[in-house]
């Protein structure tokens, strides 16, 4: 498999204090990387990084072979193969849900008004939202408000999908729809990078999982390894903190 | 209306209890002093007189006593009614008889004759009234709409983000931009529009001639007391709106653009399609609000000469040796009118659902 | 959202449009062919404001539909016919008169203004188009109806109109109050009618419009009255500093206007001031 995603030696410090320290990972096509973690790991920071909504004090990035990190890159351009997903939704309040996902494809990729209606018709159905196209998004419930941000992203055809804590804002009865969106979209091969808490969804859907503390990448493996056995006394720590007795 | 709580019919409408107090302090009035001249009551024999104060103490009893509970129905509009009608025997109808009377004089009534004075005046200068309250309408509408084309520009340099990879060029003219702005702000926000309105009519012809090179005459003929007005009301109106846009650009949730910027979107884009549709959404009230004081700032301009309708007020002060007739006279038009555009405002923002956010006000 | 702004830039664009020029300049003459002159409109005898054209008034260019009419619109229109030039006359507040002859947009107050010591330094004054006496005016019931001189107003409170030869005058009453200035007759008028006040000092013409149209109120010419100099009695048309030679022309026009002819210009003035619907 192609390697999409390189990180190598990346810092980041919030005004003196260190958040992201001496990050290195990589990740390949059509994998889905869990990122767990306590609060102030430094996992949103990490997931950030990568479409340069913030900036590495020092390291380099690597997506799709070019390195994202040099200067004079069209952060821009960039942006548009690389999706992301928030925990508190970000839908455009001035916008319907079809308004929404028509915006940037409009606007940035210069399609026409038609073929962007189309095309984001079409996905929003693969998200079972089809129904509430004409709506506005104060409307939704959150549970719709997040598989709408997730068509919004998906409508860009990027080539990978970062998603920021996308369940942690939600009512747990609602979690659950999201997740099966998300577990649809692994299993269809799109490379995902997933921060959350939601240690089921990690075990089932991910290749792969990464724990973090204190800004740096304590163990990486895959779940069955990471969940049933792992070797880093911290890793033991935290899941035994987060995770219901077995 | 606030009041009855379900099942409980003990609590009286306030409403109610007030209409019905203002029908019976109107009808000890109507059976105390009858009025002569056209009348409903006063022709009435005393008995007749006194059945709407009967009836609204009736109709305040009725919330008190359960047994009444089905007329309740029909008392307010009743008492509605009965106010109307008293409103137009001790309100309105005076003041027509004090029309009817005035009418055919020649000299305006003696000093001290507040009613007769100001319904002489109002009946025969009334034209220039209403020229006044054009001119103070058509100020304060194009100076609040210029104003608030210019504060769209003004906010732009206020908002623009100072990035972490912008060169020293850059970083040196947003800075300069936003400080120029600012100053703007400051000046045009802490000096008193009176003040700003002497300068700018005497002085910045004189300094317009005098930078171009052209000749005085030609500025006073495009700087006419109009056009100084218009200016006036739009330079202050712009530096008050500039920051109640940043304001209502400020509160739209950083998310938004973080959003708006991940799918590939440049800052301006961002901006201009979800950013400030939103910002300006949340400002409207305030915007709105901005013409209202508007109306009734223009009255400033009097100083220099404007014939808005507070200087219309100040003609008739001269004209009929009155002071205070024609100022009340102007007072109502403008209680009339604020509260009317007020009501008209209100009806725009419900249509459009507008959430109601803290902003900055602009006094 | 983008039709509201399109609306609206129309609108400021038609306001605009209708607000520059246009109707506000009614005079086609090229602007070195008139002689703008500022005066109140508000000041009868000297000048008032009539709603409807006469033989005697004049068109108010900043006022249209109103017509000015007094001594001094008669004076103006003299003066104007023998510089061979168009009059146009602009309304203006007593204390915007000598700002706005400085800043150009006027060339002449001719509004019963007195050339002072303290306005010659900012304007020229021409000789004297008008002399005045002044007089006390009071209520007819006040506690000082009988005087007779100025030495009768002691204990008196006396108010002036601010900025005026009126206002100095209060100190030549002695033992009268001199109470904070006024901004306009009127204003006057109602404080003594309210009893604020006993009495103001006006010019003999203004005082007889006043009493003819209010009944309430008597003037006296005082005996002993007060020592005025020559400039607080006369009235004379203000030019911008430096115009000495349109100054020294307006006098000639002036001296070949003798005191009878003034004084008869004056009584028509006072005549139809009082005719007037008020």
């Amino acid at each position: 498999m192609e390697k999409i995603l390189e990180i190598k030696n990346l810092h980041k410090s919030f005004g003196g204090t260190p958040v992201l320290t001496d990050i290195n990972l990589s990740v390949y096509e059509k994998e889905v990387v869990c990122v767990i973690g306590s609060s102030g790991s430094g996992k949103s920071t990490l997931l950030r990084c990568l479409n340069l909504l913030e900036y590495p004090d020092s390291g380099k990035v690597y997506f799709a072979g070019r390195e994202i990190t040099a200067p004079g890159v069209n952060v821009n351009r960039l942006r548009t193969e690389i999706g992301m997903v928030f925990q508190s939704f970000n839908l455009f309040a001035n916008k319907t849900v079809l308004g929404n996902l028509t915006l940037a494809p409009r606007r940035v990729l210069k399609m026409d008004k038609k073929s962007a209606a189309e095309k984001a018709t079409r996905v929003l159905e693969s998200v079972g939202m089809a129904d509430f196209a004409g709506r506005s998004p104060k409307t939704l419930s959150g549970g719709q408000k997040q598989r709408v941000a997730i068509a919004r992203s998906l409508v860009m055809e990027p080539k990978i999908m970062l998603f920021d804590e996308p369940t942690s804002a939600l009512d747990p009865e609602m979690v659950g729809e999201v997740l099966s969106v998300m577990k649809g979209l692994a299993a269809a091969g799109m490379t995902m990078i997933v921060v959350t808490h939601e240690m089921g969804f990690a075990r089932e859907a991910a290749s792969r999982v990464v724990f973090m503390d204190e800004g740096k990448i304590v163990e990486t493996g895959p779940p069955a390894v990471i969940f049933n056995n792992p070797r880093a006394e911290r890793t033991r720590q935290f899941l035994k903190r987060t995770l219901p007795p077995a | 209306m606030t009041g009855a709580m379900p099942g409980k019919n003990r609590y009286p409408n306030i409403s109610a209890v007030l209409l019905a107090l203002a029908v019976l302090i109107f009808t000890i009035k109507t059976v105390a002093a009858p009025r002569s001249g056209i009348s409903l009551y006063g022709d009435l024999p005393l008995w007749a007189r006194l059945i709407p104060g009967i009836f609204a103490l009736l109709g305040a009893a009725a919330w008190f006593l359960p047994s009444f509970g089905k007329i309740k129905k029909y008392v307010k509009p009743a008492l509605v009614i009965l106010l109307a009608t008293q409103i137009a025997e001790h309100v309105v109808f005076p003041v027509v008889d004090t029309y009817l009377s005035v009418r055919d004089l020649t000299r305006i009534p003696e000093q001290g004759k507040f009613l007769d004075s100001m319904v002489y005046i109002a009946s025969r200068y009334w034209p220039d009234f209403l020229r006044g309250l054009s001119v103070t309408l058509r100020l304060s509408l194009a100076g609040t709409v210029a104003g608030l084309l210019l504060a769209i520009i003004f906010v732009f340099f206020r908002t623009l983000p100072v990035g972490e990879r912008d060169g020293e060029i850059a970083v040196f003219l947003k800075r300069s931009g936003n400080f120029l702005v600012k100053t703007y702000v400051n000046v045009f926000r802490g000096t008193p529009m009176m003040v700003q309105a002497v300068i700018i009519y005497y002085l910045l012809p004189v300094a317009l001639a005098a930078l171009f090179k052209v000749p005085q005459a030609e500025v006073d003929k495009i700087f006419t007391l109009m056009t100084a007005g218009f200016v006036v009301v739009t330079l202050n109106t712009a530096a008050y709106l500039t920051e109640v846009l940043r304001g209502g650009i400020e509160a739209v949730d950083k998310g938004q653009l973080e959003a708006a910027r991940s799918l590939g979107m440049s800052y301006w884009q961002a901006m201009r399609l979800v950013i400030f549709p939103q910002g300006i959404k949340n400002a409207l009230p305030a915007i709105c609000n901005e013409f209202l004081i508007n109306i009734k700032d223009t009255s400033v301009l009097n100083v220099i000469g404007v014939a808005e309708l507070f200087f219309v007020a100040q003609d008739a002060k001269y004209q009929y040796y009155r002071t205070y007739e024609p100022f009340i006279i102007a007072a109502v038009i403008y209680l009339v009118v604020t509260l009317s555009t007020s009501r008209l405002i209100m009806a725009i923002e419900k249509r459009m659902n507008l959430e109601v956010k803290e902003l900055p006000s602009s006094n | 959202m983008k039709k509201i702004f399109a609306y609206l830039f129309v609108f400021i664009l038609a306001f605009l449009l209708s607000a520059c020029g246009g109707k506000e300049s009614n005079v086609t003459v090229k602007r070195e062919d008139q002689l703008v002159v500022g005066l109140e409109c508000n000041y009868a005898p000297f000048n008032w404001t009539e709603n409807s054209p006469s033989p005697y008034n004049y068109p108010i260019n900043n006022a249209p539909g109103k017509y000015a009419d007094g001594y001094d619109v008669q004076i103006a229109k003299a003066v104007a016919a023998s510089l061979g030039k168009t009059l146009v006359i602009e309304k203006l507040e007593w204390e915007a008169l000598i700002p706005s002859l400085q800043a150009g947009k006027i060339d002449a107050i001719i509004a019963g203004m007195s050339p002072t010591e303290d306005r010659r330094e900012s304007v020229n004054f021409t000789d004297a188009y008008y002399r005045s006496v002044h007089v006390v005016l009071m209520k007819k019931d006040s506690d000082f109806a009988a005087a007779t001189s100025i030495n009768d107003f002691a204990g008196a409170r006396i108010v002036g109109q601010h900025g005026t030869v009126y206002d100095d005058l209060i100190d030549q009453l002695p033992g009268a109050v001199h109470a904070t200035p006024l901004k306009s007759v009127p204003d006057i008028l109602t404080a003594i009618l309210g009893n604020k006040y006993d009495g103001t000092i006006l010019e003999l013409p203004v005082a007889i419009g006043i009493a003819a149209g209010n009944p309430q109120f008597i003037y006296k010419e005082l005996d002993p009255g007060f020592t005025v100099s020559e400039e607080d009695v006369s009235v004379a048309v203000a030019f911008r500093l430096g115009e000495d030679d349109l100054t020294a022309r307006v006098n000639a026009i002036l001296a070949a206007i003798p005191v009878d002819t003034r004084n008869k210009i004056m009584e028509q003035a006072v005549d139809r001031s009082n005719a007037r619907e008020k």
